[in-house]
């Protein structure tokens, strides 16, 4: 019962955030400088071409009424067509969604067989040698910037030591494991340096936890003292910590993407923005938006599944 | 409650032996040390009392005697030994090693229940951790040594209430499933630290109870901590006073009470309101108790005893054999048999009754 309460209640809420996001995005593209209609004709362009294109393309009426008819057609699952490239909104986004699923899933993963032993690791070895050494590590891997880090990727393993793609998405579920390597690696390193400090610290503290003396003094191997008691509670902090990072995770993407040219929704953004393809941004955000609304309700189901004290709240 | 004890007698099995322990912190403001030389014994079927107040240093030592250091960097001297099961120094030890006596031979029963129990599991499987821990029974005997466990320590309706979370139990109800858990693998001695002191008044008089209930029918020997001397008073055979991380007295509880040998145990009594007669006044102790950074040798009750003579400010100070033969007794003051402390009993009642036993009602009528 409470999870139909919880995710009601969230849905609920997230209308209006949704709703806002529409308005947002619709306005701000269209106060960004450059014409879609001179954009399309190029070296064609006459004055008379172009109010031709705003005429068929409803570019015509004002903000107020191409919002109305963006809503209307939204809520029957229609988000028009691109302006640019012969598909439509629906299909475009379908066929970036995988790439970018795919390197968000692998790129988690990857963080989190990082970072859940390493700051296990260092939170239980408090001011050892591993602690002091990884600092160094997470300070570097937090400062660098990801294009920077993922050029510098694609420089050792595709160049020097060519071992594995530098671009694409390839053919089939191996291939693009293998194609995502890179950039996962690129996303996971920042990512887990985030994740690794926050461990750290969260271990550190629930050592310190009277229920874990309690563990111990019943006489249980360590081992199970740490998997059972401290990793547990540990984690259920920095499950928080890592949903709402993988929100930002979507919009980090965008970068990744480009650099290692895999045709994701963030290379579809970067084009849609400068050719102003107005209906794919506004699907394209709406459905980034929806992204970050669903991780973090996502956070909050695993949150509350893992901590009893919040299912009954 | 204490007549009904079977008076220890002094050959009893020594089931537990701390010689001269200390532990000390090092911090940036100096070095704290919360347990400062300190030797106790604790013979089987015993109940042993430490007293002092808080800072005295009593959590520090009762941890100690389970093997558990404040932090990494703490540094301790001395040893515990559990005579005839472990005879190398528990201090020295480490988890591996002690893992094997945890639960099995001595357990603890912690301070604050509220914060004691793993949030995140059930109370029947925190019960079945600590049985699992050193028996392999199948699961339906489990079950019913779970059961048996929570009838025992006073949860009613135990095969509905282990299936709930450590959030939807009272503290009074935490307490006793850590009682539970503490005697889950029949261990021969129990350290209770402060063990009613986060609960309210009625909830701490039925915990010592249960305490001294399961002490007397499973024999087991406690080590009961408390800053209320009353509570010591009717639980404990034989009492250690704390002040400043040292023991300033150890002696039979009635001894104690009687003829008090330490200024500060006086100080104590005459500041206790079951100890002193009605129609007097009850004395504070002026000052306030030592904070337990860098420490000098000599007395720690000096700067606030009323008893002190020139000689007392060069007094390296050390536990004075005192009482007679056969019953172990100590006292940490030089001039402890030259003063005359006049201590509050002599001039009235026998042994202070415990003021929590007293009715509600009751209470309110006799003022």
């Amino acid at each position: 019962m409470a999870w139909i309460a919880i995710i009601g209640r969230r849905l609920v809420q997230m209308l209006p955030i949704i709703f806002g996001i529409t308005i947002v995005s619709f306005v701000l593209i269209r106060m960004v400088p450059g014409d879609p209609a001179s954009l399309i004709l190029g070296n064609h362009y006459t004055p008379e071409a172009a109010t031709q294109i705003r005429l068929n393309l409803g570019l015509d009426q004002s903000v107020l009424s191409q919002y109305w008819i963006f809503v209307t057609n939204a809520l029957s699952g229609q988000f028009g067509h691109s302006y640019s490239l012969n598909a439509s909104v629906g299909q475009l986004v379908s066929d970036g969604l995988v790439p970018t699923l795919f390197l968000i899933a692998q790129a988690g993963l990857f963080t989190a067989v990082i970072a859940i032993p390493t700051g296990l690791y260092v939170g239980l070895h408090r001011g050892g040698i591993a602690d002091q050494g990884s600092r160094v590590f997470l300070l570097i891997g937090y400062a660098l910037p990801s294009f920077l880090l993922g050029v510098l990727l694609i420089l050792v393993f595709g160049v020097k030591v060519p071992i594995l793609p530098i671009s694409g998405f390839g053919d089939g579920f191996l291939e693009h494991v293998q194609h995502l390597i890179l950039p996962s690696i690129t996303i996971a390193i920042p990512f887990s340096t985030v994740l690794v400090r926050s461990l750290r610290a969260s271990v550190i503290e629930t050592l310190d936890a009277d229920y874990v003396t309690t563990a111990l003094l019943k006489g249980v191997s360590w081992r199970r003292v740490v998997s059972r008691h401290i990793l547990r509670n540990a984690g259920m902090k920095v499950v928080v910590v890592f949903g709402v990072n993988l929100a930002f995770l979507v919009g980090g993407t965008v970068v990744i993407e480009n650099v290692f040219s895999i045709p994701g929704l963030g290379s579809l953004l970067v084009n849609s923005v400068s050719t102003r393809d107005y209906p794919v941004v506004q699907g394209l955000t709406l459905l980034f938006a929806l992204f970050v609304l669903a991780a973090n309700l996502l956070t909050d189901l695993v949150h509350v599944a893992m901590d009893p004290r919040l299912a009954a709240a | 409650m204490r007549t009904d004890h079977t008076v220890t007698a002094p050959q009893a099995a020594v089931l537990l032996e701390a010689n001269d322990v200390s532990v000390t912190i090092p911090t940036s403001g100096g070095i704290v040390t919360p347990v400062d030389h300190v030797s106790l014994t604790l013979r089987s079927g015993e109940v042993l009392g430490i007293v002092g107040e808080t800072g005295s240093g009593k959590t520090v030592t009762c941890r100690s005697l389970l093997g558990l250091m404040p932090s990494a960097q703490a540094r301790h001297t001395g040893s515990v030994t559990y005579p005839g099961v472990m005879d190398e120094n528990v201090l020295d030890a480490g988890r591996g090693v002690m893992r094997k006596h945890w639960g099995t031979y001595i357990s603890m029963i912690p301070q604050n229940p509220m914060t004691s129990l793993n949030p995140v599991h059930r109370i029947g499987d925190q019960i079945a951790e600590a049985i699992a821990a050193h028996s392999s029974m199948p699961k339906s005997q489990r079950f019913e040594r779970i059961v048996e466990l929570m009838t025992r320590v006073g949860i009613p309706n135990p095969q509905k209430r282990m299936r709930d979370y450590p959030h939807q139990f009272s503290g009074g109800m935490l307490q006793r499933t850590l009682i539970a858990i503490a005697l889950a693998g029949d261990p021969r001695v129990l350290i209770a630290d402060e063990p009613t002191t986060a609960l309210d008044v009625i909830i701490q008089d039925q915990i010592l109870s249960l305490l001294v209930d399961l002490q007397r029918d499973l024999g087991t020997s406690l080590v009961l901590v408390s800053h209320d001397l009353s509570v010591i008073a009717q639980v404990c055979d034989r009492v250690a006073v704390m002040y400043g991380g040292q023991v300033v007295e150890l002696a039979e509880t009635a001894t104690l009470l009687h003829t008090p040998r330490h200024p500060y145990t006086n100080a104590l009594l005459k500041s206790l309101p079951g100890a002193v007669p009605r129609d007097q006044p009850l004395t504070a102790i002026s000052g306030s108790p030592p904070r337990l950074i860098d420490l000098p040798d000599t007395c720690r009750f000096l700067p606030r005893c009323t008893f002190a003579d020139e000689g007392c400010s060069t007094w390296t100070t050390e536990l004075l054999v005192a009482g007679a033969a056969g019953s172990p007794a100590g006292v940490r003051c030089r001039r402890h048999q030259e003063i005359d402390l006049q201590p509050p009993s002599r001039s009235g009642q026998e042994t202070p009754p415990r003021s929590s036993l007293v009715e509600p009602m009751d209470f309110w009528a006799a003022r």
